[in-house]
């Protein structure tokens, strides 16, 4: 309660701080000028009794001494004190030579004080100050004469006007400062009258701006206010126009940002999502932009190459010297990299820079460059691969074509009509061919396989049988002359669901294999084992072995050993790469281990059934 | 008698060739690769190689090399045959002018009218 009367006071006073000021300032001006008038009066106060006490004096001095002394004449200075007596006359004193008082007229209750004056001449008039009866005094004072005869002294004492003895003056002070005072209402009124409309303005503004309406603010005023009250009317309408216009500007560019953050948001996901790497330049060749596979590519963070120079985050010099190359041109560029990034294989880089233009005040104007850069070492590694294998495979191919041709020429020529060369030649023709057709064979298996053009075609197969016939088959061979074959399998051996015809090229690769590295009268020792939902097969050989080195590389395509006991035996190193994948299209799998001289040992392991057989039952 | 040497890892291919070329009057020399032609050819320094580039131990396209290397003022000829069509493979060549490149499948047919042109007696002192 207190507090918001407290409140209403200071806005009241707040409101009419104009007017207190003028009030204020009134009574400084009448105070000034009181004081003024005080001070003035008082020194002319002075001034009046200084010249009415010396004339006072001197006419005193001036009647002979006796006369003033005269019990007959002792009238005449009382006569001159009363003619005096309006003014602040206090005393007359008239003293012999030695001092003593003579004769003396005075206010009632001012006792004149002794006058002691020396007795050199030039002492002898004068003037002083003396407090009396807590009053100031001052004192006039001259030798007095009869005749030529000096005979005593006059003093003659005034009241230094004090402030207090001004009040006899307040009516005419009062009658200055009066209209001062009053007038200042009056102005005051007046002021406010002509500042009206402005506090009106003033109000109608505080109450637009509470209340936050769009009304237009119309200020009305006459006289000498009214061209400006027009001129400020029309400036606050732009203003109002104005403010409402950069709100709208405002609320739009907000919408606009939103919808620019929006779509670079979902334009960079976009981005990283591509398999390339992408790095964006502005015109002044500073990364502004990069995706997730640039950073992945060059193992660099986003913070690490945005708006920093390419020699302080990529390590690559021709990435580095081309980035450079882009920052400077702008023009399209490309180029094939090799890098070695993160001392790994060589990575095979096609990168392309586009310049990037944007329309700028109806001017294609140079805005940046788009760098995208592709991976391609997969496609070149499978490049060289495809290369590589029909290299391969026109040497293979050409390798028996070549002796084919050579002893078809010969047999052709008439020279040759040797019985013994023609029936060898025969015999090589018809090996030549065989090795020929196996590998034909062979390379289409392996092509359907890897190409999943071959599918499985699983059976039911009794594995006694089966693996018997295998077994009988290839010992019974001309190959196997010299050759002790061993088949160790339990009696009885479940069935197995696997493909017939491709399992059996397997297993005759391993036992052909097997025969061909052997020694003469060595042994090759097939055996079976039955586990608990698996078939271990192994084949072993007696023969030349396969160096360590060369044992990780025996599935490879082509792969043969430059070993002289390899060498001068024919083939062309697809046999284990085809039974590898036969195997695994069984999802089973083939290890070896071998011992150089001693004797080689291939595993088989794959399952009775098929997993997804498993699963249905 | 002109001597040739033989080099080849296929063994047919020593054969016919051995049994043509000394048919046709040649003295004929073998080896199975190039480590091994090239110990031949340090005995008894043929006149004519016939060479195979894809051989284990060391390959026809180095034991060329070396021969010229180690004999730079041999008049040995060389056929270097290969069914290899990539350019490395024939490019080297081009620095020996005694070396010639036969193609694979090759007729003996042909291969003996080389050898008899390259060694005749015309071709050495022209």
């Amino acid at each position: 309660m207190i507090q918001s009367v407290k409140n209403k006071v200071l806005q009241s006073l707040q409101k009419e701080r104009m007017g207190l000021s003028l009030v204020a300032c009134a009574l400084l001006v009448v105070m000034g000028i009181s004081v003024m008038m005080a001070f003035y009066l008082s020194q002319y106060q002075q001034t009046q009794n200084r010249t009415q006490g010396l004339s006072l004096t001197r006419l005193v001095a001036e009647i002979p001494f006796d006369k003033l002394a005269s019990i007959k004449t002792k009238n005449t200075l009382k006569n001159i004190f009363y003619s005096n007596l309006q003014s602040d006359l206090a005393y007359i004193l008239l003293t012999d030579l030695s001092g003593a008082r003579v004769s003396e007229v005075s206010n009632a209750g001012v006792l004149a004080p002794q006058l002691s004056v020396s007795m050199e001449p030039t002492q002898w008039k004068g003037e002083r100050e003396l407090q009396l009866n807590g009053s100031t005094i001052i004192e006039f004072y001259a030798p007095i004469f009869t005749g030529s005869e000096h005979k005593g002294f006059v003093s003659v004492g005034y009241f230094l006007p004090s402030y207090l003895s001004l009040s006899q003056f307040v009516p005419y002070i009062a009658t200055i400062v009066l209209p001062v005072f009053l007038l200042t209402p009056i102005f005051y009124g007046l002021m406010r009258r002509e500042v009206k409309p402005l506090v009106s303005a003033h109000n109608d503004i505080s109450d637009h701006f509470n209340s936050m309406k769009n009304n237009p603010i119309e200020i009305s005023a006459d006289g000498e206010l009214s061209d400006f009250v027009g001129n400020f009317n029309e400036y606050f309408g732009q203003l109002r126009r104005q403010i409402e216009y950069l709100e709208v500007e405002k609320t739009q560019s907000q919408v606009n940002e939103k919808i620019v953050a929006y779509n670079f948001n979902r334009f960079e996901q976009l981005l990283d999502q591509l398999p390339d790497a992408v790095l964006a330049l502005d015109e002044l060749g500073s990364p502004i932009f990069s995706n997730a596979r640039m950073q992945s590519l060059l193992h660099v963070t986003q913070d690490q190459i945005l708006n920093s120079p390419v020699q302080e985050w990529c390590n690559e010099l021709p990435l580095r010297e081309f980035v450079q190359r882009c920052q400077k041109n702008g023009q399209v560029t490309q180029d094939t990299l090799k890098l070695s990034l993160s001392d790994g294989p060589v990575t095979l880089l096609s990168v392309k820079s586009v310049p990037v233009y944007d329309d700028i005040d109806g001017a294609s104007q140079f805005v940046g460059s788009m760098i995208v850069m592709k991976d391609d070492s997969a496609l070149a590694q499978m490049q060289e691969s495809r290369d590589h294998f029909i290299a391969h495979v026109s040497h293979e191919l050409k390798t028996p074509l070549n002796t084919l041709a050579m002893y078809s020429e010969s047999l052709l020529g008439a020279e040759n009509n040797d019985p013994e060369f023609k029936a060898e030649a025969l015999n090589v023709i018809h090996d030549e061919t065989e090795r020929m057709s196996e590998l034909i064979n062979n390379l289409l298996s392996i092509t359907q396989l890897e190409t999943g053009g071959m599918n499985i075609d699983r059976h039911r197969v009794k594995m006694n049988e089966f693996i018997q016939d295998i077994f009988d088959n290839v010992s019974k061979s001309d190959a196997s002359q010299s050759i002790d074959f061993v088949l160790e399998m339990p009696s009885v051996v479940s069935s197995v669901a696997i493909d017939k015809n491709l399992m059996r090229i397997a297993i005759n690769n391993l036992l052909t294999n097997a025969i061909k590295y052997n020694r003469e009268n060595g042994r090759v020792t097939l055996k079976v084992e039955e586990l608990n939902d698996q078939i271990k097969l192994s084949v072993s050989d007696t023969g030349i072995g396969i160096k360590i080195e060369d044992q990780p590389k025996v599935f490879d395509k082509f792969f043969r050993s430059e070993e002289e006991g390899v060498r001068e035996r024919s083939g062309h190193g697809l046999g284990l790469t085809l039974t590898r994948d036969i195997i695994n299209l069984h999802g089973g799998r083939i290890s070896v281990t071998s011992e150089p001289e001693q004797g080689t040992e291939f595993t088989i392991e794959f399952q009775k059934e098929s997993n997804l057989l498993k699963w249905a039952s | 008698m002109k001597k040739v040497l033989v080099v080849d890892d296929e063994p047919h291919v020593r054969r016919i060739m051995q049994m043509t070329l000394q048919k046709n009057g040649y003295k004929v020399l073998v080896a199975q690769d190039g480590l091994a032609g090239l110990e031949m050819v340090r005995k008894e320094m043929p006149d004519a190689i016939v060479l195979d580039i894809e051989m284990p131990r060391m390959n026809g396209i180095d034991m060329c090399k070396n021969l010229y290397k180690e004999f730079p003022e041999t008049s040995c000829k060389t056929f270097i045959a290969s069914s290899r069509a990539e350019d490395h493979f024939r490019d080297w060549i081009e620095d020996y002018s005694s070396v010639t490149f036969l193609e694979k499948p090759v007729s003996v047919r042909s291969l003996v009218e080389r050898l008899a042109k390259a060694l005749s007696p015309e071709q050495n002192n022209p």
